[in-house]
């Protein structure tokens, strides 16, 4: 049929490789760097947490069926329900992403 | 809760003001439930196995932060509550910095004001504010941007605002709201001509003794140029005649017995020993004859090592060096180092201003001036 020369090239054609070969790769981070990366993440959530926002505020301006230009969303004026939600929202988030925080409380080793 | 709106307050733009949302519920769900948390994990999981193993609970505080450190609730959620204080500094800074010129011509005195503005050229900053930033907050209370700069006024004004989420008012003052109510309970006939805020940073615990006292006149004061200038400003926008000036608290150019009421918040929990005991002589010679001074803290350190740990968090976590010397200090005994007769303390609480049953109330230790 027709359509089986592209099957046929692709069950003869490797996959791409995805490490490359030679020097393994550098050493980079130390042990004590992972508190920095842990404060990074925390800023890299407000940042999701701010995109999240800025979609809200663009179904806020479509269901007052209005376009969601730069100046439309800086101008948009929330209700105290709206700012409410978000804070639950925030709230939600900030549950799911420090789960693993939360969920054990024994000592590093034992068991609960 | 949204800060009330003046022409010194920051703009924030769509997105900046979606950050600073983020930090306040980071903020709030480390205070309400990461934080007390760890009380639980430590009373219900790590003190019954260190007691069952070692007959006896931790001896003190060292003992009991080696405990907290093999839980992993405690590091994650420490290290969460140490980023959410960079990342409040961090964010408000990066959109008041975008504007500052604006806030700066704002907050410049003009004629015909109400109050007044004395910035000293010549002011050395003491090496204790110099050396640290407090809170973590970079360039602490005093650095300067540039000329007429209030950056870091603007930026404690509304970084303290984010990270209370709101919970001291629209106007950051329900700490300076209810000190001044403590004061007007405690001495119903006081007929204060002056007051003097120490350490008056932005001016949001200045502002409620003009609104406690309508007929004396109100002074601030700061080491930090920053703080004058914009609590300056923020005054004037909000029509209220306050004299602000940049000087030390524990060495003023006032005259003697110039004030019947001296008064500092959330300040001597960030001096040097020695610098506290300034503040209270200062405060005994800026006082007119049956003048009181009253400042937060004077708690009695706890017994229990746990507690100890629990309230040194900002001590260890976010830059107070000088909380672990504050705590120590015999309050009662630096009065009357200061000049007063020690029969002329007292104490005194509020509830708390914000997350009453879960923050402690306020406490208050003052003295009369015979």
């Amino acid at each position: 049929m027709a359509t089986t020369s592209t099957t046929d090239a692709s069950s003869v054609r490797q996959p791409r490789r995805r490490v490359a070969r030679g020097q393994a790769r550098p050493r980079y981070l130390a042990p004590q760097d992972i508190d920095r990366l842990a404060i990074m993440f925390v800023a890299l959530m407000a940042e999701v947490s701010a995109l999240r926002d800025r979609l809200d505020t663009h179904e806020l301006l479509a269901d007052a069926g209005m376009v969601a230009t730069g100046e439309a969303i800086e101008a948009a004026v929330l209700s105290p329900e709206r700012l409410a939600r978000r804070e639950e929202g925030r709230h939600a988030m900030l549950k799911r992403v420090l789960r693993v925080v939360t969920e054990e409380t024994a000592p590093d080793g034992e068991s609960a | 809760m949204i800060q009330e709106r003046h022409a010194l307050l920051p703009e924030a733009t769509h997105d900046e003001s979606a950050r600073q949302d983020f930090v306040s519920s980071l903020r709030k769900m480390f205070t309400t439930e990461l934080f007390p948390g760890t009380r639980r994990v430590y009373q219900e999981e790590l003190l019954p196995r260190h007691v069952a193993r070692h007959g006896q609970p931790p001896a003190d505080q060292r003992e009991v932060s080696k405990l907290m450190e093999r839980s992993f609730y405690y590091r994650g959620s420490n290290v969460i509550g140490r980023a959410a204080q960079e990342l409040l500094w961090d964010t408000v800074g990066e959109s008041i910095e975008r504007q500052l010129d604006t806030l700066n011509a704002a907050a410049k005195p003009k004629l015909g004001e109400l109050g007044t503005l004395t910035i000293d050229p010549a002011f050395q900053v003491p090496r204790y504010i110099d050396a640290v930033d407090i809170h973590v907050m970079p360039g602490n209370f005093h650095t300067e941007l540039g000329e007429d700069d209030v950056f870091a006024g603007a930026l404690y004004d509304r970084g303290v605002h984010v990270f209370s989420f709101g919970g001291l008012g629209p106007r950051n003052d329900g700490l300076g709201v209810a000190h001044a109510a403590f004061v007007k309970e405690r001495f119903p006939d006081l007929k204060p001509r002056r007051i003097l805020d120490m350490g008056c940073g932005p001016g949001f615990t200045t502002l409620p003794w003009k609104d406690a006292y309508p007929d004396a006149e109100v002074y601030g004061i700061d080491v930090g140029a920053p703080q004058v200038r914009y609590a300056h400003g923020r005054a004037e926008a909000m029509g209220y005649p306050i004299h602000f000036s940049q000087q030390d608290a524990s060495a003023t150019d006032f005259e003697d017995g110039f004030f019947d009421i001296v008064v500092s918040m959330l300040v001597t929990h960030e001096c040097p020993q020695p610098v506290i005991r300034g503040l209270f002589a200062e405060a005994h010679r800026l006082l007119a004859p049956g003048g009181v001074t009253v400042h937060d803290g004077g708690l009695v350190a706890s017994h229990d090592p746990f507690e100890n740990l629990m309230t040194s968090w900002f001590g260890v976590n976010a830059n107070e060096p000088f909380s672990a010397g504050f705590k120590a200090l015999d309050f009662e005994q630096a009065f009357v180092d200061g000049g007063f007769a020690r029969e002329a303390v007292f104490r005194g609480t509020r509830d708390p201003v914000y997350l009453k049953g879960q923050l402690p109330p306020i406490s208050f230790i003052g003295a009369v001036k015979e």
